[in-house]
C-alpha cells in the first residue's frame, strides 16, 4: 500500500465526534427542512475503520444496504459514503416524496432520486463541518444509488480507490423523527496517498506535530 | 405576466421541490434540465426570465453552463444552487455571471427572496 | 468428511479439493476466476481487483491483479497435483455498480472481465461459462465437488453455472 496507517489518537477521535456532532447538527436541520418534519440527530458512534472491517460494521458481509455513493475531490481525493438500511429505505423515501412505496429495492425514479439527494445534503453537511474545523477544502460529486450487499459496495469503492487496504472515517448517527429510529452512516474514504494530507490537516488543526 | 423560470438540475427530486415552492408563490416553470449542457440548449428556444441551476451535475456542471448561457445572452440572470461544503463553487459560478445562490435543502422564503431580487 | 467452506476475500486466491467450497462474498467490480481439474477434483479461485499488473510498478500483491493472479492460482494448483492442461474456468462478476450517467470508455468491472479472459487464452484455458456485467454484487460458491458454481443476488432466484 506504501504509507503505514496512522492510528488515530484518543484525542483525535474526540475531534472527530465532534465534527461528527456539528456536521450532524447541520445536517438535522437539512432533513428536518426536507422532509417538513422535525429531526434530531445524535452521534452514535465515530471511528475510523479498516476497509476490510466496514461490511462487518455494517451488519456482516450477507446486509443489504442502500448506499449513496459521491467522489470526493478538492484537497483530498476519495469516496463518500451515506448508508441507510435497507429495510427502512421505503419508509425514508416515502417522508421525501409524500407518496408510499412498497419495495426498497424498486424504488420509484422520484423516490432515488430523493434518496441520492438526500445523501448529498447529508454529506454536505459534515463536509463542511469538517472544513470548519481544519479548513480542508472538499467537493462532493454527483450521488449515484445502488442497493446491494454491504460487501459488494465495498468491494466496488476499494476498486475505485485502488487499493486493498484502506482507511474509512466513520460517523454514525442517528436520526430520530417523533420516536421513530433510524440509523444512518457517514463514511468518508481517502485515496491512500491523500490519506496523509487529511491527517496532516487534522493534526495541524488540534495542534498537534504533523508529518513533513 | 407571471415570470417564467427555467429549472436545472440532476435530481428531479429537487426540481420537484423548487417547482412546487415556485408554481405555490405564483410564478411559471417553463422548462427543466437535467445537466447544463440540456440547459444551455433550451436557453436559446426557452429563453426564460430567469434561470435556477445546480452546481454539480454530470455531463456539464454549473458553472460552465452558466458561462455558455452568458455567451448567449449577457443580461442573463442565474441564480446558483448548492449543497452546504460547496459553496467555494458558488464564487466561481458568479465569477462566471450568476446573481446570486440558494443553499440547499431550500427554506421557501428564501427561494422566494433570492428569486424576486434576482428578477430586481 | 465434512464439506468444509474457504473464504477467498479481495485480492487473494486460495486452493481446495472435494468436498469443499470456496466462497467469494460480494464480487462488485471485482471478478472471481475459478479453475477447476474434473478428473482430480482440485480447483481454485481467485478474486482479482484491477486488470493488470503493468500498468503498476510495485506488485505487492499478485492475486490483485487478473493477470498476476492467474499465473500464481496456476503455480498453487500444480503443487496440489492439478493437471494444467485439463484446466476449466468460469468467471463471474465484473459488475458496474454506481453506473455513471457519464457513458465511459469500458468501466474497470468489463476490464477487469475481460483482462481475464485474455489470461485465460494465453494459458489455453477454456472458459465454460460467465456471469459477468451488469450493475449488481454478487456472492459465489464454488463446489469442488462438481465444479459447479452457485451465483447470488440480492432479490434475484438463486443461479447456476
Amino acid at each position: 500500500m506504501g504509507e503505514e496507517t496512522k492510528p488515530f489518537t484518543d484525542f483525535q477521535i474526540d475531534a472527530l465526534k465532534e465534527i461528527g456532532n456539528i456536521g450532524s447538527g447541520n445536517a438535522a436541520t437539512a432533513l428536518s427542512q426536507m422532509v417538513g418534519r422535525r429531526v434530531d440527530m445524535s452521534v452514535t458512534k465515530v471511528l475510523v475503520l479498516p476497509a476490510d472491517a466496514i461490511a462487518g460494521f455494517l451488519g456482516g458481509i450477507d446486509k443489504n444496504v442502500a448506499a449513496v455513493h459521491m467522489p470526493i475531490y478538492g484537497e483530498m481525493l476519495g469516496v463518500a459514503l451515506i448508508f441507510f438500511p435497507l429495510e427502512r429505505l421505503s419508509e425514508l423515501s416515502s417522508m421525501l416524496i409524500g407518496r408510499r412505496e412498497e419495495d426498497p429495492s424498486n424504488l420509484s425514479e422520484l423516490g432515488q432520486s430523493a434518496i441520492k439527494e438526500l445523501g448529498s445534503i447529508l454529506t454536505g453537511a459534515y463536509l463542511s463541518a469538517l472544513f470548519r474545523f481544519c479548513h480542508l477544502q472538499l467537493i462532493h460529486g454527483v450521488p449515484a444509488l445502488a442497493i446491494d450487499m454491504a460487501q459488494a459496495v465495498l468491494d466496488t469503492v476499494l476498486v475505485e480507490l485502488e487499493q486493498r487496504e484502506e482507511v474509512a472515517i466513520v460517523i454514525e448517527t442517528e436520526f430520530l423523527e417523533n420516536e421513530k429510529q433510524l440509523t444512518g452512516s457517514f463514511f468518508l474514504l481517502p485515496e491512500a496517498d491523500s490519506l496523509k494530507k487529511f491527517f496532516n490537516a487534522f493534526s495541524k488543526a488540534l495542534g498537534l506535530p504533523t508529518d513533513a | 405576466m407571471a415570470h417564467r423560470i427555467m429549472l436545472v438540475d440532476d435530481a428531479s427530486f429537487m426540481r420537484m421541490m423548487l417547482k412546487n415552492i415556485l408554481v405555490g408563490s405564483g410564478y411559471e416553470v417553463a422548462g427543466e434540465a437535467e445537466n447544463g449542457a440540456k440547459a444551455v440548449e433550451q436557453y436559446k428556444s426557452l429563453k426564460p426570465d430567469l434561470v435556477i441551476m445546480d452546481i454539480i451535475m454530470p455531463e456539464m456542471g454549473g458553472i460552465d453552463a452558466v458561462r455558455e448561457i452568458m455567451k448567449l445572452n449577457p443580461s442573463a440572470k442565474v441564480l446558483m444552487c448548492s449543497s452546504m461544503g460547496q459553496q467555494s463553487l458558488v464564487v466561481e459560478a458568479i465569477q462566471a455571471g450568476a446573481k446570486d445562490f440558494i443553499v440547499k435543502p431550500f427554506q421557501p422564503s428564501n427561494v422566494v427572496e433570492a428569486v424576486k431580487k434576482a428578477l430586481g | 468428511m465434512p464439506e468444509r467452506e474457504w473464504a477467498v476475500g479481495i485480492a487473494e486466491i486460495k486452493t481446495a479439493r472435494s468436498p469443499d467450497r470456496l466462497t467469494a462474498y460480494g464480487l462488485g467490480s471485482c471478478v472471481g476466476i475459478s479453475l477447476y481439474d474434473r478428473r482430480n477434483k482440485v480447483g481454485g479461485l481467485a478474486h482479482v481487483m484491477l486488470p493488470s499488473s503493468l500498468l503498476h510498478p510495485q506488485i505487492s500483491v499478485p492475486g490483485k491483479y487478473a493477470d498476476t493472479a492467474i499465473e500464481k492460482l496456476l503455480k498453487a494448483l500444480l503443487e496440489e497435483g492439478a493437471d494444467l492442461t485439463a484446466l476449466e474456468a468460469k468467471l463471474v462478476g465484473g459488475s458496474n455498480m454506481f453506473a455513471s450517467i457519464i457513458p465511459q470508455a469500458v468501466p474497470i468491472g468489463m476490464r477487469n472481465v475481460s483482462a481475464s479472459r485474455d489470461k485465460l487464452l494465453e494459458k489455453g484455458i477454456p472458459v465454460l461459462a460467465e456471469e459477468v456485467g451488469g450493475s449488481q454484487g454478487r456472492t459465489v460458491f464454488f463446489s469442488l465437488f462438481d465444479g459447479r458454481i452457485e451465483i447470488r443476488k440480492l432479490n434475484q432466484p438463486i443461479q447456476w453455472i
